[in-house]
């Protein structure tokens, strides 16, 4: 059963596969390498410091410093995945077609249960902890009880994971206002916190800080091997993971079941934010306003605008303090800043047409031409980011005060914006049909993890190749980005002008078989 | 009489596939108008060109004396209202929030938009979800607010496809009720249904759409002489030549 289960599933993922999602998983797939490579050199490069021959080669490593950066290190790998372990069940709607054939729907929660383990994502931060394990135990013979460890963490961070953002759902103000309160005390403290005798004195906190890092998660995993070398202990510890992960199994299968048998049922719960929609309305005009309002009131999309925004706060005054250290690195800084706008920009157009999908055949019955309707959408969904571009680029040349490079940054923010504009402008009619309304949900978002990875690190590449200053070139570089936005204007402007003609010949069309 | 539509050698294919082919109808001002065929036999395509959500090959349409062509389509657009199934509504809008977006684009005047809105919400039955999220009703409100949308449109022809499916008995009778009033005021209604005894007891003419053609069209009079001896499913089944299977297909059943 569970074979058919995953032939089943094979084939669903198979006919979706088109050109751009094949690419999309290449570079996603590329993406996760990198990072898995990163995190396991890191690891083996803090595990071997830890050897007394290499540590004498450099003289500021002592013991405890050694035992910070480890743990320090094993933390923030906590955070990170629980930050990006998936908790989103494959193809929900698609299976949940087998119940009516029959398929047991205990069975089938468990099994679905269990793919989760095998997301990418997932698999890169659980292979991660186990070959830490492995090293701090230094032998394979310890294989099962690192095995233990690793999948005892992930089934908590799953059930910890899928509360957390229960709540969030539920509290989202509240949780917005305390978090906004948190960031500007953070954003006001950053830089006088990096500057203070912290730092200098730093040294005296390290056991302390010891003490406290060691009882937090990735701290608690990072020195497992010190208590459960002992083969009492394995057995012990592994009939307590055991249990703990088959009574977490159980949960998780519940949850699962309950989301596979509820459908939505009517209700007549009062929603009140149509004040907004008439505002946004007003002020946008009707069509835009009302794509505005989709997006910016998805839950998910408020979550991620936030966290455009959170990233630049906290690391870019850091980073604008440090400057002259930075050296060639300083492209960094100018990357950061473009976050915030090329997040917005992947937010409002990376989906333009597909968000309400076969509700814009409603739009196009209406008595005003369709070209305005699409033009009204498109200006509207890129005020905000444009807002942010215009901001942002003045911000750069009043912080950065570097009169010599100005011309190039400004260049350089206007070809990545245009560039990107472009690929979501390609993508939002290519992969348009991708969008149901199960997006909407809190965990089937929108924009998946896939094409959020892939965006980002094509934008990290781009920023490398832009904002490095050339030198003597760097005239050169300035004249083949002029011609650049040249061109990409071009294409931005044939776009809007064939904008009725593109939407009516694929996008219609596609629409109405599918009604 | 009036003409209301008037189609003539219409052309629409999909691909290699006609759906409508050298396709003839004139639908009479202010009547209420059954079209009815079997599954796959146009009348979807047809109710969508009409509407202007699907573009078509060749041929000419004139709605209400106006050719359907790029110059006219925004005046065509403002006289016509459609139900699709399935309904074609704003799922994360609440009802009421829907219809006022409605009334926006048709320049309903504001003074009395909120007192027909809740008069058309309260008849059918919808005004306990007036405040609720549009993708949180059932198959058949969903149905009825898009009927009140349309309604709230003030249009003069009026294209319902399959507009009394979930819908529960009362609800069609009050809906009967308004399409009768509303042919009173001179709208003309183009229905699509399965439900043969409905389209039997409400439509003034019925034309029959099968193999990409008309191949019957009764109006009231032919009606009342046909429908002495047989009813409109007998009549449906007499035109629509549907090869009838052998009596042993299904004998393993």
């Amino acid at each position: 059963m569970f074979k058919k289960l995953i032939e089943y599933n094979w084939k669903v993922f198979r006919q979706s596969l088109t050109g751009t999602k094949i690419a999309v998983f290449i570079i996603y797939g590329l993406s996760l390498a990198l990072i898995f490579s990163q995190i396991i050199s890191t690891v083996y490069l803090i595990i071997t410091l830890q050897n007394t021959q290499l540590s004498e080669m450099f003289k500021w490593y002592t013991p405890q410093r050694g035992r910070f950066i480890l743990l320090v290190f094993a933390n923030l790998l906590w955070l990170s995945q629980f930050f990006f372990t998936n908790i989103r069940l494959m193809k929900l709607k698609e299976n949940r077609k087998l119940l009516t054939w029959g398929y047991p729907v205990r069975k089938l929660s468990q099994y679905l249960t269990l793919l989760t383990f095998l997301h990418p994502m997932n698999l890169l931060f659980n292979l991660s902890w186990l070959i830490l394990l492995i090293f701090q135990f230094g032998s394979t013979y310890y294989l099962p009880i690192a095995l233990g460890i690793m999948i005892l963490n992930f089934s908590l961070i799953f059930s910890a994971k899928f509360r957390v953002l229960t709540v969030i759902k539920n509290y989202q103000k509240w949780l917005l206002a305390l978090f906004l309160t948190v960031l500007v005390v953070a954003s006001a403290m950053v830089e006088s916190l990096f500057s203070s005798t912290l730092f200098t004195h730093f040294e005296s906190y390290i056991p302390q800080l010891n003490k406290i890092l060691v009882v937090l998660p990735g701290g608690l995993i990072a020195s497992a091997h010190m208590v459960l070398k002992p083969l009492l202990a394995q057995i012990m510890a592994l009939f307590f993971c055991g249990a703990v992960i088959l009574l977490l199994h159980r949960d998780h299968t519940f949850n699962t079941q309950q989301s596979l048998q509820i459908l939505s049922s009517q209700s007549t719960a009062n929603t009140k934010t149509g004040w907004f929609r008439s505002w946004l309305c007003s002020q946008t005009g009707n069509h835009a306003g009302k794509y505005l309002y989709y997006v910016i009131t998805h839950p998910y999309n408020k979550i991620q605008a936030l966290l455009f925004v959170v990233f630049p706060i906290l690391y870019v005054p850091y980073m604008v303090s440090r400057m002259e250290e930075l050296g060639t690195s300083k492209f960094l800084v100018l990357f950061f800043f473009m976050y915030a706008p090329m997040g917005f920009q992947l937010m409002f157009l990376g989906n333009m047409f597909g968000y309400e999908h076969r509700e814009l055949l409603k739009s196009i019955q209406f008595p005003e031409g369709l070209e305005h309707q699409l033009r009204e959408r498109f200006l509207g969904a890129l005020i905000i980011p444009l807002t942010l571009l215009v901001i942002i680029s003045g911000a750069e040349v009043i912080i950065l005060m570097d009169v010599e490079n100005m011309l190039s940054i400004v260049l350089g923010n206007i070809l990545i914006f245009e560039a990107f504009l472009l690929i979501f402008l390609w993508s939002t009619f290519n992969q348009f049909v991708e969008v149901e309304w199960v997006s909407f949900s809190f965990t089937q978002p929108v924009i998946s993890q896939s094409v959020a990875v892939t965006i980002s690190l094509l934008m990290f590449l781009f920023s490398a190749i832009i904002y490095i200053p050339y030198g003597s070139y760097e005239e050169f570089k300035q004249i083949g980005m002029l011609v650049l936005i040249a061109i990409s204007s071009f294409c931005i402007y044939q776009y809007i002008d064939n904008i009725e003609q593109l939407f009516t010949s694929k996008i219609t069309p596609d629409l109405w078989t599918r009604l | 009489m009036d003409q209301a539509i008037k189609i003539s050698g219409l052309q629409k294919s999909y691909g290699n596939t006609a759906v409508l082919e050298d396709f003839e109808l004139s639908v009479p001002s202010g009547n209420i108008f059954g079209l009815i065929g079997p599954n796959g036999a146009g009348k979807s395509t047809l109710i969508g060109i009409l509407t202007g959500l699907l573009d078509y090959d060749g041929g000419q349409i004139v709605i209400n004396g106006r050719e359907l062509n790029e110059q006219n389509e925004q005046n065509i657009k403002r006289q016509i209202a459609s139900v699709l199934q399935p309904p074609l509504l704003f799922e994360h809008f609440t009802s009421h929030d829907f219809l006022h977006y409605i009334c926006d684009i048709y320049n309903i005047d504001m003074q009395d938009r909120q007192q027909k809105m809740d008069s058309m919400l309260e008849y059918l039955g919808l005004s306990e979800f007036k405040h609720a999220k549009i993708n949180k009703l059932s198959a058949g409100s969903r149905k009825k607010l898009s009927f009140c949308a349309a309604i709230l449109s003030q249009p003069k022809i009026l294209f319902l496809d399959e507009p009394f499916e979930s819908i529960d008995v009362i609800s069609i009778g009050r809906m009967k009720t308004i399409l009768n009033r509303l042919q009173e005021k001179g709208v003309t209604t183009i229905i699509t249904s399965h439900i043969l005894e409905i389209v039997e007891n409400l439509c003034d003419d019925i034309a029959i759409l099968h193999n990409q053609k008309i191949i019957a069209y009764l109006d009231s009079e032919t009606r009342k002489e046909l429908q002495k001896d047989s009813s409109l499913s007998e009549i449906f089944e007499s035109y629509v030549e549907v090869e009838k299977p052998k009596n042993d297909v299904l004998k393993w059943l």
